[in-house]
């Protein structure tokens, strides 16, 4: 154990606090200054934006997973507080995580862009954090900007959020402004952990990650009871036993402690090698002395979006394999099973919380783990009665029913909350409307900002939405969404066929009215990519086995060179090449060689 | 075999991307020297020259006495052969009776004419500086010149010409009897005015469709040709009377070893392939200075000489040779190959005898068969 750590035994010098935001409006920088004022990073070891710390989360500006760090604070009263700030997942898609972050502190510093306003996420977050009875703190950033204006932005919070912004504090995370008002504010206002440490123990776990040396590290706050070393203890949602090796806190490097006591946070380590033994949101409580009702909220994260994922080269299966096994060591939220395409051969279908979290693993499986990917067309997951009654659940074009063999099928809706300034209005409206939208209403929280509610199908948000609701309205519009709930809709397959034979990779789940456009777009559009053969390629969508729609691609009529003499042979070997490279670069299905591209064009709608 | 290369245009074609220019006549006569200069200093590779093939650009244009020199050049730094293969390439326009005679003098055997059509219209398409009359006339001068192995090179599938109106060149081609025939669709090539010209809309584009269509009566109609025992199709773009295929360019898609002079000009030897340096000013001005006038080189490694063996002998209708191969790089083809080979045949590009050769139906889509060997 390290000397010269010193613990504030104190519980009320102790203060437990998230930041919640909008992406952008500065709580990574926010939380960087804090870090630096109070030497708790020394600059020479401060990265920018010490919190975000994968490369995927420094680009996008969003957090993938919650960090936290205890900072020693010496206040204008005089004594010295720790504050543990748990930095929470930026985005709709970890709801639940953040949720779970903010279960473990009692206040939060709500962060505001002072030129941009309120945004669809800062209204998310901040309903999370008052669902948990957390202290909000108001704090209006980027004052330093010319276009700032703090006043019009108070009333935004105020409007929106029904959150008293008569003192928000002011700052320029940027320069330093204002940092020591948001301590003092935190120290001020947010209250000190209550809890008994007579009482058995009651952790709460809300995070975790991986450490191949270490297994499973746990993020840990206690509310009840005290933990340390040799302790034996229990899951209660899972029912895992373990002995504690080690606890510790975050300072901001893991230190190990001799004990966690009521109202800490820290990390706990307890010799469990896989992640899905230790679910956030689990109640972590002592094995003799267990607590007789865990802590609220525990859910077990179900997927909501799903794809197949295939490698581009056959041969990287087994690559992609270790991949995927080693991506979830950190993120049990994702899930994977093989599954066979006829077109892209051997691949996984996998479950994920969102399309974020889609898109963030498709990101981190090509970057960091060097895998070329090929995915399928996003789809939700949809449940079938079939005419016995009994209900099934299907997220797989390929496990669509046959035609009379249901009753019922109900996908999943959202509630979606779109801000915008009042111009989009109508382009946004236009957008919810063609994807089976019914407006909840409009509420103008501002001069310049509206709120749009709309339902909506997932699966209409999971193809192609955050685009066009970002192109349409120049960027400006942001999007934040509750699931809620199964309803019944008309939906059919919607097949392609190439050459004759289905494929199953441009394969969809459609709504009955949409299908006949969808399949005219799509053989149109493969029509175009698809390139010339030595025959002709017949594309055609069915639904149910009928045709709806037919494209033909023409048959090439040669290929070949017409000079080559001694002055060209290596350049003309080099066009060679590249066609055989290009040829690689394609998939071949039966005799039809299909580009990429053609991949893609299921992942878009038609404008 | 030697190739030396003539740079040098009266004005360039539309459609032509080859190492030739217009507008640097002062550099005839140093560039001459230069080429002496050149093949002077050369290694010498061979037991014995077999063939010479003087291309261009217009060779004629730095004139038939400087040719002479040229010429005079190689047979006292190399081995001709007496037989030996010598050809030229002529453009209607520059020739003369009293240069044929003169390159016959000096052991001109061949002449390849570039005719290209026999329509005015699509000539001054392709910006030719000749017509269809003057085409003609050259033709009549080389033969009365004694020349007895004559091509012509035609380019078809020009926009605006139908299948019917090449068919027709065509037959006027074959009635005018020359002993070989080089047939080439049209292509518009990165860079050139033709292409800018389809670019801006100003002509239409090349209709492969259109093309392979006359690719296929090309060959129909050159097989039930039958005076002196007909055309014989020997290679992708090439035709020949019994007896008269070109032996320089066999030697090109047999891999064999040449020697290139000139600005641009590649040579080969065992698998080192390098070439000059394309701008004809710099290339007199290197050897000027005394320094060899290369500007790249590749070594290619036996993977590679088999694929350029394979690919290059395909070209060739009587196909890659098989054992010869084996023979040179100790590799045999058929096994080393056996998957994509075994592909090729099934989808009917492809077919084995003594050699590997292209069936018809390969012959209009050999890149495909081609590329699964490189």
């Amino acid at each position: 154990m390290r000397e010269g750590i010193k613990l504030v035994e104190e519980r009320d010098q102790i203060r437990n606090f998230s930041i919640i935001a909008h992406i952008d409006h500065g709580k990574s920088t926010l939380a960087d200054r804090m870090l630096e004022v109070t030497d708790t990073v020394s600059k020479r070891d401060m990265k920018e934006q010490m919190l975000d710390q994968m490369d995927l989360e420094r680009e996008r500006g969003i957090t993938i997973k919650a960090q936290a760090v205890k900072i020693d604070y010496k206040s204008r009263d005089g004594r010295v507080y720790s504050l543990n700030l748990i930095d929470t997942p930026g985005h709709v898609d970890f709801t639940y995580e953040v949720s779970r972050s903010l279960a473990a502190c009692e206040g939060a510093v709500l962060i505001v862009d002072a030129s941009q306003g309120v945004e669809a996420q800062t209204v998310a977050n901040t309903y999370l954090a008052l669902e948990n009875n957390l202290e909000i703190i108001p704090v209006i950033n980027k004052i330093d900007l010319p276009s700032a204006d703090p006043e019009r932005v108070e009333h935004e919070i105020e409007e929106s959020l029904g959150v008293p912004a008569d003192e928000p504090v002011l700052v320029s995370a940027k320069t330093g402004e204002g940092i020591e008002d948001v301590f003092e504010a935190i120290v001020n206002r947010i209250p000190p952990p209550k809890g008994d440490e007579s009482r058995p123990l009651k952790a709460l776990i809300f995070d975790s990650k991986y450490d191949p040396y270490r297994g499973v590290i746990a993020f840990i706050r206690v509310f009840d009871g005290e933990l340390h070393k040799g302790k034996d203890v229990v899951s209660m949602a899972t029912g895992i036993k373990s002995e504690v090796e080690e606890v510790g806190i975050f300072s901001p490097e893991m230190t190990p402690v001799s004990k966690l006591g009521c109202g800490q946070v820290g990390y706990l380590i307890t010799g469990i090698k896989d992640v899905n033994d230790v679910k956030v949101g689990d109640t972590i409580t002592d094995k003799k002395n267990r607590a007789e009702k865990a802590l609220a909220g525990y859910k077990d994260a179900k997927p909501m979006v799903f794809c197949g994922l295939y490698p581009l080269d056959g041969g990287k299966y087994s690559d992609l394999r270790d991949s995927l096994e080693k991506l979830n060591l950190n993120d049990p939220s994702l899930s994977f099973e093989p599954e066979t395409s006829n077109a892209l051969g051997f691949g996984f279908r996998c479950g994920f919380l969102g399309l974020l979290h889609l898109e963030i693993v498709k990101e981190r499986l090509q970057r960091e783990y060097n895998v070329e990917l090929l995915a399928t067309a996003p789809s939700v997951a949809y449940k079938v009665t079939s005419n016995d009654g009994s209900i099934k659940t299907i997220n797989n074009p390929s496990e669509f029913p046959e035609p009379n063999s249901y009753s019922v099928i109900e996908e999943p809706f959202i509630k979606a909350k779109i801000l915008s300034p009042p111009d989009y209005v109508g382009a946004i409206m236009d957008l919810c409307q063609s994807r089976r939208g019914v407006l909840g209403g409009v509420q103008y929280l501002s001069e310049s900002r509206v709120q749009i509610s709309y339902e909506l199908p997932l699966s209409e948000i999971v193809l192609d939405f955050y685009d066009q609701l970002k192109s349409r309205t120049k960027g400006y519009a942001s999007l934040d969404y509750d699931h809620s709930g199964y309803q019944k809709t008309q939906l059919v397959k919607l097949e392609i066929l190439l050459a004759g034979e289905s494929m199953d990779a441009f394969s969809s789940i459609t709504p009955r009215e949409k299908a006949y456009e969808r399949g005219k777009y799509l053989t149109e559009k493969l029509r175009e990519i698809i390139p010339r053969q030595m025959f002709e390629v017949v594309i055609q969508a069915a639904i149910g086995g009928r045709i709806i729609a037919r494209e033909t691609v023409k048959a090439k009529r040669k290929d070949v060179t017409s000079k080559c003499y001694g002055g060209d042979i290596s350049r003309k070997r080099k066009l060679l090449e590249r066609q055989k490279e290009g040829k690689k670069r394609m998939k071949q299905v039966g005799k039809v060689t299909i580009p990429q591209e053609a991949f893609l064009t299921v992942l878009k709608v038609e404008d | 075999m030697i190739y030396i290369h003539i740079p040098f245009c009266e004005s360039k074609c539309l459609y032509c991307d080859f190492n030739s220019y217009d507008g640097i006549d002062y550099l005839k006569a140093s560039y001459a020297d230069a080429l002496q200069d050149d093949i002077v200093k050369s290694e010498n590779i061979f037991n014995i020259v077999e063939t010479i093939y003087i291309g261009g650009g217009t060779p004629l244009l730095i004139g038939a006495e400087k040719i002479q020199l040229v010429l005079k050049t190689v047979k006292k730094t190399f081995d001709v052969a007496k037989e030996a293969e010598i050809s030229i390439e002529a453009n209607p326009e520059s020739i003369n009776p009293g240069d044929l005679l003169k390159l016959r003098e000096s052991g001109v055997n061949r002449i390849s004419l570039g005719f290209q059509s026999l329509s005015d219209r699509n000539l001054s398409l392709l910006g030719r500086i000749h017509d269809a009359n003057k085409a003609v006339q050259s033709y009549l001068l080389a033969r009365e010149a004694g020349y007895e192995n004559i091509n012509i090179d035609m380019i078809y599938g020009i926009p605006g010409q139908s299948l019917k109106d090449w068919e027709e060149e065509l037959e006027q081609v074959i009635d005018i009897g020359p002993e070989h025939l080089s047939l080439y669709p049209l292509s518009i090539e990165e860079g050139t005015p033709l292409k800018k010209m389809v670019d801006d809309g100003r002509i239409n584009d090349i209709d492969e469709d259109n093309q392979a269509e006359m690719m296929e009566a090309t060959a129909s109609k050159l097989l039930k040709y039958r005076p002196r025992g007909g055309y014989r199709h020997y290679e992708i773009s090439n035709y020949a009377i019994d007896g008269y295929d070109c032996s320089h360019n066999l030697n090109y898609w047999s891999c064999s070893d040449y020697l290139g002079f000139g600005a641009g000009a590649h040579s080969h030897r065992q698998g080192r392939r390098w070439w000059n340096v394309d701008d004809p000013v710099d290339y007199v001005e290197w050897l000027g200075l005394g320094s060899k006038p290369v500007a790249g080189e590749e070594r290619l490694t036996i993977e590679s000489r088999v694929a350029e063996s394979i690919f290059l002998g395909l070209r060739m209708m009587r196909g890659a040779d098989i054992d010869r191969i084996e023979e040179r790089f100790e590799v045999n083809i058929l096994k080393m190959y056996e998957s994509e080979i075994k592909s090729l045949i099934d989808d009917g590009l492809i077919e084995i005898g003594n050699n590997l050769k292209l069936t018809k139906k390969g012959e209009i889509f050999a890149n495909q068969a081609m590329s699964a060997f490189v």
